[in-house]
């Protein structure tokens, strides 16, 4: 991996607080790529970014400045709010004691809205044109999301109450159709807990997260009638008192590796071996170990679909303080779509070689 | 007395649930056997048209497309499925078609209109399409066999196979020359 020199405009959120100047970045872009692929990365920066920049960068500096001047104006409102509290309460008049705090949350999320705004800004204009870099069919949306029941009836996902989607991808690649989506789901979970001051047990609720990551769907290189999931080992003592998952019938391969990682559920024999030959399931653990092994997916309604967990957005917006150059948000999304394209490559989704 | 009667009565529970496990596995494995036939089945129906297409063009092949005629007249005879002598028959002969057919195909290559004509070019991308479901098949009936033969072999269920007239059953294998190893030096 060959990286430029990357920029550094020396501000945070301290100095931000303490009045550091907020100044207008023109200096110079650091893409960072494989070496033989950054020429044509810097070309299209050049040619379909860069003009487009330095708009974003004056309304970035404009979005800082009615930040801070709403920060300032809201601090100075709870320094306020909390001399009346402190005279109120010496002087027994009535007042509210929480009430400082309650200001000093909305306060902050008021004050911080124009940078909210910057950032949404830039997703719905600026990350569309970074991904028709990709290609033309190429399409970046927060409001677009995948087909939930279909996710669910692919039996893969956990249970869950609350579901909440991320950044959408939609565009072909190889001739493989791919459609990415960051998925978060959650489910309220009842635990025992001891409480400290009365030392009694009492069952509180709490959320937790279930799965967190991204879902993957490509078009398939063989048709396919049957329903076939690919699950994390889900260990010998549960695969010994059951021989199925939701319904879809256990399939034992042959490959000792891939059934120690992996345990597969079908509704039909014979299609899930077509799918799952001995290349095929190489290939499959080739790419679990480039996700830690975590990979799980289903083969179902002629696609396959993976799930990908993983903690952290794949394709977040850099810090405002940083200049609205993009080159690191560019960079950043060549990197993550070049990992999801090796997914086709070393699956060989896009190779109608019969395996 | 009642610890005679309760074990007895657990022996019966015992070999009663080992003779159901038996006949799942043997039930499991003629499954797989019927997925064989029906993927032998699309094979046979797909054979005569690679057969009417070669026919035009390989004039010098006429005793290789008899004989996988026959052979596919031969496979397409109903065979007892309780039989593993029958079976392993049957086998032996879906696997010889195999390699008749494999034969063919390599023929091909030595006809050049025969390649390049499309409607063969089509064929031969079904029939290859097939061949894979025959080998999923092929994986499925093994693996179903490989367990019901370790549970037929094992005392006591052996003992409980033999009273049930449960059988082992021959495993698809491939065949010896499909096994040879591949000179490349002869395709260069």
């Amino acid at each position: 991996m060959f990286t430029l020199q990357y920029y550094d405009i020396n501000m945070n959120i301290f100095t931000f607080i303490l009045g550091s100047p907020i100044r207008t970045y023109r200096g110079h872009v650091g893409l960072s790529a494989d070496l033989d692929e950054l020429p044509q990365l810097e070309a299209y920066y050049e040619e379909h970014l860069a003009p487009i920049s330095r708009k974003y960068e004056t309304k970035r500096v404009a979005c800082l400045k009615a930040a801070r001047k709403r920060l300032y104006l809201s601090l100075m409102i709870v320094l306020g709010l909390t001399l009346l509290t402190v005279i109120g309460y010496y002087s027994g008049v009535a007042y509210f004691p929480p009430l400082p705090l309650l200001a000093l949350v909305g306060l902050s999320w008021w004050s911080f809205a124009p940078t909210r705004d910057f950032k949404h800004l830039v997703q719905r204009d600026i990350y569309p044109l970074m991904f028709k870099y990709f290609g033309d069919d190429f399409v970046y949306s927060r409001e677009m999301r995948l087909d939930m029941n279909r996710l669910v009836a692919a039996k893969v996902l956990p249970q869950y109450d609350k579901v909440s989607f991320g950044d959408y991808i939609q565009g072909r690649y190889k001739g493989v159709e791919l459609t990415v989506n960051e998925l978060t789901l959650t489910q309220n979970v009842q635990v025992e807990e001891l409480d400290a001051s009365t030392n009694r047990r009492k069952t509180v609720t709490r959320t937790e997260t279930q799965f967190s990551g991204l879902v993957v769907e490509l078009s398939s290189h063989k048709a396919f009638i049957g329903h076939t999931v690919v699950l994390r080992d889900r260990g010998g003592l549960a695969n010994f008192l059951s021989d199925s998952h939701a319904g879809l019938v256990r399939v034992k391969l042959e490959d000792p590796q891939f059934e120690k990682e992996f345990d597969v559920f079908s509704t039909d024999q014979v299609e899930s071996r077509y799918l799952l030959n001995t290349a095929f399931m190489e290939r499959l653990q080739e790419l679990a170990k480039h996700f830690g092994g975590n990979i799980q997916c289903a083969f179902f309604r002629n696609k396959l679909i993976m799930f990908l967990p993983n903690r952290k957005t794949r394709f977040q917006v850099q810090s405002i303080f940083n200049g609205a150059t993009f080159s690191a948000e560019f960079s950043q999304i060549n990197r993550e779509m070049k990992q999801l394209f090796a997914i086709i490559e070393v699956l060989k989704l896009n190779q109608h070689t019969g395996l | 007395m009642e610890k005679l009667l309760l074990g007895l009565t657990l022996i019966f529970i015992v070999t009663y649930l080992w003779y159901v496990s038996l006949v799942k596995k043997r039930n499991t494995a003629l499954e797989a056997l019927s997925g064989i036939d029906v993927q032998l089945t699309k094979r046979a129906d797909l054979v005569p048209n690679i057969l009417k297409i070669a026919k035009r063009f390989m004039d010098h092949e006429k005793s290789l497309l008899t004989e996988i005629t026959e052979l596919r007249t031969q496979l397409s005879h109903n065979y007892n499925k309780a039989d593993p002598s029958a079976v392993k028959e049957h086998l032996v002969q879906a696997e010889r078609l195999n390699d008749k057919m494999g034969a063919l195909m390599v023929n091909v290559e030595n006809y050049p209109e025969l390649k390049s004509d499309n409607t063969m070019l089509q064929a031969m991308q079904t029939y290859n399409e097939v061949e894979a479901h025959i080998s999923a098949a092929r994986r499925f009936y093994n693996s179903a066999v490989s367990e019901l033969n370790t549970a037929v072999e094992i005392f006591p269920g052996s003992i409980i196979a033999s009273m049930a007239s449960i059988k082992v059953m021959p495993f698809y294998e491939v065949s010896e020359a499909a096994k040879a190893p591949v000179d490349a030096a002869e395709y260069l």
